[in-house]
């Protein structure tokens, strides 16, 4: 309306201000009907409206890489629109980038929650998931998400350690693995190997970090009942461009595995200061720091033998709901389109449009909240990175999904320099084991 | 021996902290004024860097520095001429406080939509991992070379400002801005030349912060925040103060991260505060 005004006295040099202020108010009811025209127009109209926030800049940018490449995909395949219950609908897909920002998140959703008024929202992003899950759930919008621990979700919007499987909400749903299986899968490579059990950890000061770090459920509880002893590097700020103390620390302690929840960015900084001081651990297993090649590749051959949680490969035995490929199929259409090499978030960033679509496609009525929200709690879809089963799911608003552990190696004559190999699959025995794990000092 | 490495990385890091504050106490002792948009000069200096790195990849960050200070130096003295000459001269010093401040917030959103919000980082190939063996301590020969580089640069403002005609018109502008125009001196000029050798010095941190570590366009803030109790712990507007200000900052830090790995800078935090309360003047005033 503010704009609408300028550009009218702009046209008129000299206007009084009374003529002024009518020519605002006639414009800004001429939009106030436009807008609730409009508006009569979308709900009689047969369109889908699927609201998107990922993180496409700013930290976790790395993790929203894939995303507009997928959602080109994703259109491409919808474009026909999808059929339910004897309908035809149209899909429109509203795409918005959270910045890797708490603030911003709360920005962006508020607006497809309120003024979009989408009929379906997913979050591809930590911060989207826990910034958009409380609106939703207050104002009755079914919200899918993923890419955060759903433990980590769930201790964010309010769980506590006795009713984290209990605690449920009312239309937002997620889909993901929980900080336990990336403590399984740690401490089982660790026990493939012959170490003296000391381990230095430090962590980011963010939700996943202190979930992950968290004494009680977290990796520390996981290694004392294993027998490995903790040299605890703490919790850093975000802002942090010094690790001096917890190389020192973990040099003095005689750590022989370094791992926590570490973003690459700041492993690079560490992992230097560690050469600087000398320090030479046997086994690098830390959470997040490597899931992508890009975080190995700048490591330079410094990156060989870091090992990681993982959770989508292209060798996962799974395929596309939505198009048919295969695991390999959908990396490989990444690494031809794009030249770059595959990255673990291909695989969510299509699979959460395979639940988004299986949602309103099996709903009574696409276009009524109650009904969406009924149907995403009954859902069971196969999808590339697995079964998604939100029916029958032993945790309440949660679907779990399969994880399993891997090391990065230098390739021979490979496209790429480094590729990432799985080297543990107990807690998901579908997926190929390929390799043992090495210590630091077997290879290079 | 823990706490002699903890110690001398202390000291390491502080280096580079003293050199994020030189440029901010530069400004502060000549014209009393805070450049708040310090941290973003920072931030933007280190974004040249990576956009040079692009242009010559072969090239080592190292020897940018040198054209980066030039492009900063150039950068200050077109902000001083342009816009804060034009409020400095006014009683109020909110004024250009305020300016700055706005300076700050165009610069920051300017760069994250030029280069977005991802974290940077620039390589430095062998030399981030080479390590010096002193006495069984393995010392990092960046961070030693960054301290190093550090000591030369304050000494070189130091002969500047004590040994020369300029660094005498620039301490003769401090003290009475009236007077020296009877001297013939134009303040402006005074000024926009301080201003660019504050933002090439801004820019030496900003490049080995880069180097050191990843920043973002978000960077700044937190980095300004390091400079301003730099500068004010040293005792505004000395430069020996700023350094040493800035290596007992760092090792306050990295001693209070030994005591408590979660304490983040409030070791820092706290010592600046105590400081302030203790010696409002700062802890290594000498009467200039």
């Amino acid at each position: 309306m503010v704009e609408r005004s300028r550009k009218l006295s702009g046209g008129k040099r000299k206007v009084s201000r009374r003529a002024f202020l009518k020519a605002g108010g006639v414009a800004g009811l001429a939009s106030a009907a436009g807008a609730l025209h409009v508006n009569i127009a979308r709900a009689q109209s047969r369109t889908l409206k699927i609201g998107f926030i990922g993180a496409q800049s700013g930290v976790r940018a790395n993790f929203g890489e894939t995303t507009p490449w997928m959602i080109e995909r994703i259109r491409t395949a919808v474009k026909d629109g999808v059929k339910v219950g004897g309908k035809s609908y149209a899909v429109e897909i509203l795409v918005k980038d959270n910045q890797s920002d708490p603030n911003r998140s709360s920005v962006v959703g508020s607006e497809l929650v309120l003024r979009e008024k989408c009929d379906l929202v997913v979050a591809f992003d930590s911060d989207a998931a826990l910034a958009v899950g409380e609106l939703s759930d207050a104002r009755g919008m079914p919200t899918l998400s993923t890419m955060v621990p759903w433990t980590g979700w769930k201790f964010s919007r309010g769980a506590t350690p006795d009713d984290l499987i209990e605690k449920s909400f009312p239309y937002t749903f997620h889909f993901f693995w929980g900080a336990g299986e990336v403590v399984k899968n740690f401490l089982a490579m660790w026990n493939s190997v012959k170490t003296n059990k000391q381990v230095g950890t430090f962590y980011s000061d963010t939700p996943t970090g202190r979930a992950f770090g968290s004494a009680k459920t977290g990796l520390p509880s996981g290694m004392s009942q294993h027998g490995y002893k903790e040299v605890p590097g703490g919790f850093y700020k975000m802002a942090t461009d010094d690790f001096t103390n917890q190389v020192t620390a973990f040099k003095n302690g005689n750590a022989e595995i370094v791992s926590g929840l570490v973003l690459p960015s700041h492993w690079a900084t560490f992992w230097n200061q560690a050469a600087q001081a000398g320090y030479k651990p046997q086994v690098c297993t830390v959470a997040a720091a490597f899931l992508f090649a890009s975080a190995i590749t700048s490591l330079g051959p410094r990156g060989d033998g870091m090992s990681t949680e993982v959770w989508w490969t292209p060798k996962f035995p799974y395929k596309s709901s939505i198009t048919g490929q295969t695991a390999r199929e959908l990396a490989t259409d990444w690494e031809n389109s794009t030249g770059k090499q595959w990255t673990q978030p291909i695989g969510y960033s299509h699979a959460i449009w395979e639940v988004a679509l299986a949602a309103l496609s099996t709903a009574a009525d696409p276009k009524d909240k109650e009904a969406v929200k009924h149907a995403i709690a009954n859902l069971s879809v196969d999808t590339v990175v697995g079964p998604v089963r939100f029916k029958d799911t032993p945790v309440k608003n949660v679907a779990l999904t399969s994880m399993a552990g891997g090391q990065w190696r230098r390739t021979k004559n490979g496209r790429f320099p480094f590729e990432l190999l799985i080297v543990y699959n107990a807690t998901a025995p579908q997926i190929p084991v390929e390799a043992e794990l090495k210590l630091l000092s077997q290879l290079g | 021996m823990i706490w002699v490495e903890t110690i001398i990385n202390g000291v390491l890091y502080g280096g580079l902290y003293g050199l994020l504050g030189v440029g901010l106490a530069l400004i502060v002792g000549v014209m009393r004024v805070v450049n708040l948009s310090h941290g973003e000069f920072i931030v933007l200096s280190a974004f040249i860097g990576v956009s040079l790195i692009g242009v010559v990849p072969w090239l080592h960050p190292l020897a940018l520095l040198l054209p980066v200070a030039a492009i900063a130096f150039v950068l200050g003295f077109g902000l001083q001429a342009v816009l804060i000459n034009r409020v400095v001269t006014r009683p109020d010093p909110f004024a250009a406080i305020l300016l700055t401040f706005g300076v700050a917030v165009v610069v920051r959103n300017l760069m994250v939509e030029v280069y977005g919000a991802d974290p940077r980082h620039l390589q430095a190939g062998q030399l981030a991992q080479a390590s010096a063996g002193i006495g069984g301590l393995h010392i990092g020969v960046l961070p030693l070379l960054i301290l190093a580089l550090s000591v030369a640069l304050f000494t070189a403002l130091q002969l500047l400002l004590t040994r020369t005609r300029f660094g005498r018109i620039v301490r003769a502008t401090a003290d009475h801005r009236d007077v020296v125009r009877l001297m013939g001196v134009n303040p402006g000029r005074v000024y926009n030349l301080v201003m660019g050798l504050s933002l090439a010095l801004a820019s030496v941190a900003g490049m080995l912060l880069a180097i050191r570590a990843s920043f973002t366009p978000y960077s700044g803030v937190e980095r300004l925040l390091i400079a301003f109790e730099v500068v004010v712990l040293g005792g505004l507007g000395t430069f020996w103060g700023a350094m040493l200000g800035g290596i007992t900052l760092g090792v306050a830090e990295l001693v209070g991260l030994r005591l408590d790995p979660n304490a983040g800078p409030l070791y820092a935090h706290l010592l600046f505060l105590v400081g302030v309360l203790l010696r409002p003047s700062g802890l290594f005033r000498v009467r200039a």
